[in-house]
């Protein structure tokens, strides 16, 4: 058993970074899947489609959904789905290529424990380049 | 404890996708596998630590194995270096 991945965002943010983090992996891991949000979606459509993909994507460990970013329509969609209680989801905002990376480099960890590295890694990718030797 | 310089040879340094490979590789091994760049000394096994180096071509790194299959891991580790991280140069 192993954590799923969803992510729920902004256009092709989530589908684009999961593209990369699978070109520099050279495989995925963890089951991932990805759901973007437009401007002109139906946000409880994309709901119902969200809880969809997670029961069809969990794998009895759960669902890290990632979301871009916090109080955005992909993230107000994230927070009415971990309320679905059929359903074992942990909700980040603040995706980044380095959160979702970290996540990656840890498939045997259970949700709870997932859920720490993917927001250090989040938090470490971000370096003033400026000053890092 | 086995430790060694190995030298970074392929044109791109130790950029991502490279460094996908070394944490793939260590992450088979039980032995603890660590790489140093100058005074920055980073676990083998985590993604973001071998990026962190930021090590470009020409770059020495110590890398250190400890452990019960040291031996092997050195070996294999030492061959994707010299193998330009199976990248073309």
């Amino acid at each position: 058993m192993t954590v799923s991945i969803l992510t729920i965002t902004h256009g092709n943010v989530g589908k684009e970074l999961l593209a990369t983090a699978k070109t520099m992996l050279g495989k995925l891991p963890l089951k991932c899947e990805t759901l973007s949000v437009s401007n002109t979606c139906n946000p409880d459509e994309l709901m119902l489609e969200a809880q969809r993909i997670c029961k069809k994507i969990d794998d009895g460990d759960g669902v890290l959904v990632l979301t871009d970013i916090f109080g955005s329509t992909p993230s107000n969609i994230c927070n009415k789905l971990k309320h679905d209680f059929d359903i074992n989801v942990h909700v980040i905002a603040g995706l980044n290529l380095p959160m979702l990376i970290r996540a990656l480099n840890y498939p045997q960890l259970k949700l709870n424990d997932i859920i720490d590295k993917a927001i250090s890694g989040a938090h470490d990718g971000i370096i003033d380049c400026q000053v890092h030797n | 404890m086995i430790s060694k310089d190995l030298t970074v040879a392929n044109k791109l340094g130790l950029h991502a996708r490279a460094a996908a490979k070394v944490v793939a590789l260590a992450s088979n091994f039980a032995s603890e596998i660590s790489l140093q760049k100058g005074d920055r000394k980073i676990n083998g096994k985590s993604i973001m630590g071998v990026m962190m180096l930021a090590a470009s071509q020409h770059t020495i790194v110590n890398v250190v194995v400890i452990g019960e299959d040291e031996q092997q891991a050195m070996t294999e580790i030492e061959n994707l270096f010299n193998n330009f991280f199976d990248e073309e140069e």
